[in-house]
């Protein structure tokens, strides 16, 4: 790998972590409600499954901020 | 080679035994219970399109969970601390979350039985057999590994000749896996993970108790290893470094894992809906949230309260299982370890028959097998791949450090084959022939990189990145499929309909 990569400083990777998180929550989010929903016998709230994946990158975003 | 053929003895207790029979006779019935269910290749391959999102999701972990993450894993937490758990979180979270709501739609509108079948709707049939040669043939060396990594806990543990616990181990899946097909094989892990969880529950709240409780084990860590409290580590770091774990794991190999693998994608087209099939990796996801707590913890425990270094890190499980669990925990603990290894090995025998049956033959044969003749194919092929499995288990003592190798060997084709799904989902303009010479070059490619002995992580970036590249430039001359052949297959098609319905 080249060196200017060698020369970032550690913090580099978290903020890489976070923004990779946040790419996918971007993605996620502008998917078609239909579309998530497709198939689900019903449109309850809980089936919505970008919120599962909301909370699932947040809980990644909190471990990879604090370790 | 003694130990091959005959019985040591051993200082395990009746209660563990017992644990052990209890849990193999077991899972077995249950499996086997499953067999009433299958009449069709379809309920063989595809659980006949029955299964719910939480028993996916949990059959997903059990598959996922083998015994490289219980000893390899505790022992690299052991070595270089929280960067372990690199593997559960940034190496898997993401990736499942885009194959949750990218890939398993495609695949399942597909009506797919497998991940080749899909490339070679996408690309070619001749895309297709490659790819499920490729896969088919890693599935029976890892069913080796993994049959070979059971005989070997159970020689250590039990004192049982490694031959005997084979064929022991391959009995038990064998049967409920060929009898039962997915639904069994689906089924078989859920119940597997409970046990795995549960162990590891158990062996924690021993592991913080013996450590002077959860304040006092948190407080040393952070005094004595606060090196090992970090998820990671210096660009100039010999195994994991940073840039490639957010390069090489999170953005090529992990989606590569989980959105490709057909030991994991095939619970998912076997779902009762496509809402069941995206909503069981996300529950997956959560599931695997936790994994940590059974892999590093243990290693945590060896690290504060082994009385002196160890020599193989590998070997801090081993040291928390004898040191610090009772009779009974230890044996729970043991039952865990055997069900992961059981639900990995009957699943990849699962896909790996899919495979060879319906994307190999299948292809290869003029006349096309009518459903009983394929069912019936279905189930010796597993019977064949798992004596393939048996034949190739003791080479695994021929090398060292094999599950190493064995993460080498998939990262040679990882790269080019994740290449040509992403894009072929994202892009009607890439080709069949794109596809082809795109595939056989990254193949070679990887292969390159991999004689110049370029860190495994880097290697399948590099070689995702020039399949992609291959991609693009060789469909820039050659002809596309036309739109209604790509009809369910690509992004747009899918979403169209979706919105237009």
């Amino acid at each position: 790998m080249s060196d200017w990569i060698h020369a970032l400083p550690l913090w580099t990777a978290k903020v890489g972590a976070i923004l990779l998180f946040a790419g996918v929550l971007a993605i996620v989010w502008s998917l078609p409600k239909d579309f998530v929903y497709f198939g689900a016998p019903d449109r309850g709230r809980w089936r919505d499954i970008r919120i599962w994946a909301t909370v699932l990158l947040a809980v990644q975003c909190g471990i990879y901020y604090v370790f | 080679m003694d130990n091959l053929l005959s019985f040591t003895h051993t200082d395990v207790s009746w209660i563990d035994l017992g644990l052990l029979f209890a849990y193999l006779a077991g899972i077995t019935v249950y499996g086997y219970l499953f067999k009433s269910r299958v009449h069709t290749s379809r309920d063989y391959f595809l659980a006949g399109k029955s299964l719910p999102w939480w028993i996916i999701g949990m059959s997903i972990i059990g598959t996922n969970i083998g015994s490289n993450d219980y000893v390899g894993g505790a022992g690299g937490a052991y070595r270089i601390g929280m960067a372990q758990a690199n593997f559960e979180w940034i190496g898997a979270i993401p990736a499942m979350i885009i194959a949750a709501f990218i890939f398993i739609p495609f695949y399942w509108r597909a009506g797919v039985f497998s991940i080749p079948e899909y490339l070679g709707k996408r690309y070619s049939e001749s895309v297709r057999v490659i790819a499920a040669l490729i896969l088919s043939l890693f599935s029976v060396l890892i069913v080796g590994v993994f049959l070979w990594a059971t005989a070997l806990m159970l020689q250590t543990y039990l004192g049982w000749p490694i031959l005997l616990s084979i064929f022991i181990t391959a009995g038990v899946v064998g049967l409920y896996t060929v009898s039962g097909g997915l639904a069994a094989v689906a089924y078989t892990d859920a119940v597997q993970l409970v046990i795995m969880f549960a162990g590891a529950v158990v062996v924690a709240v021993v592991g913080v108790n013996a450590a002077g409780g959860a304040v006092n084990f948190a407080t040393q860590l952070q005094e004595r290893f606060p090196d090992h409290l970090h998820t990671f580590l210096p660009s100039t770091h010999d195994e994991f470094p940073w840039p490639g774990v957010l390069l090489g794991l999170g953005l090529v190999l992990s989606p590569a894992y989980w959105c490709t693998n057909q030991a994991i994608m095939q619970r998912c087209l076997g779902a009762r809906t496509e809402w069941d099939g995206k909503a069981s990796m996300m529950f997956a996801a959560m599931a695997k949230t936790f994994v940590p707590l059974l892999i590093v913890l243990p290693g945590f425990f060896a690290l504060l309260m082994a009385p002196e270094h160890l020599g193989l890190s590998d070997q801090a499980l081993p040291w928390v299982v004898k040191n610090l669990l009772p009779p009974g925990v230890s044996g729970l603990l043991f039952v865990a370890f055997i069900a992961a290894l059981q639900s990995s090995v009957s699943s990849t025998l699962n896909s790996a028959s899919v495979m060879v049956t319906r994307d190999i033959l299948g292809v290869i044969r003029s006349k096309r097998l009518d459903d009983a003749a394929e069912l019936r194919m279905g189930r010796m092929i597993t019977i064949a791949a798992l004596a393939a499995g048996i034949l190739c288990a003791p080479l695994t003592a021929q090398f060292r450090g094999i599950y190493v190798y064995v993460q080498q060997l998939l990262s040679f084709f990882q790269g080019p084959v994740f290449a040509l799904l992403l894009m072929g989902i994202l892009f009607k303009r890439i080709t069949p022939r794109a596809g082809l010479w795109s595939l056989l070059l990254g193949l070679g490619f990887a292969a390159l990189l991999g004689l110049a002995g370029l860190n495994m992580l880097y290697m399948a970036f590099w070689s995702f990145v020039m399949s992609v590249a291959l991609l693009f430039m060789i469909s820039a001359f050659t002809r596309p499929k036309s739109a209604s052949e790509l009809e369910n297959l690509t992004y747009t098609s899918v979403v169209k309909e979706v919105v237009d319905v």
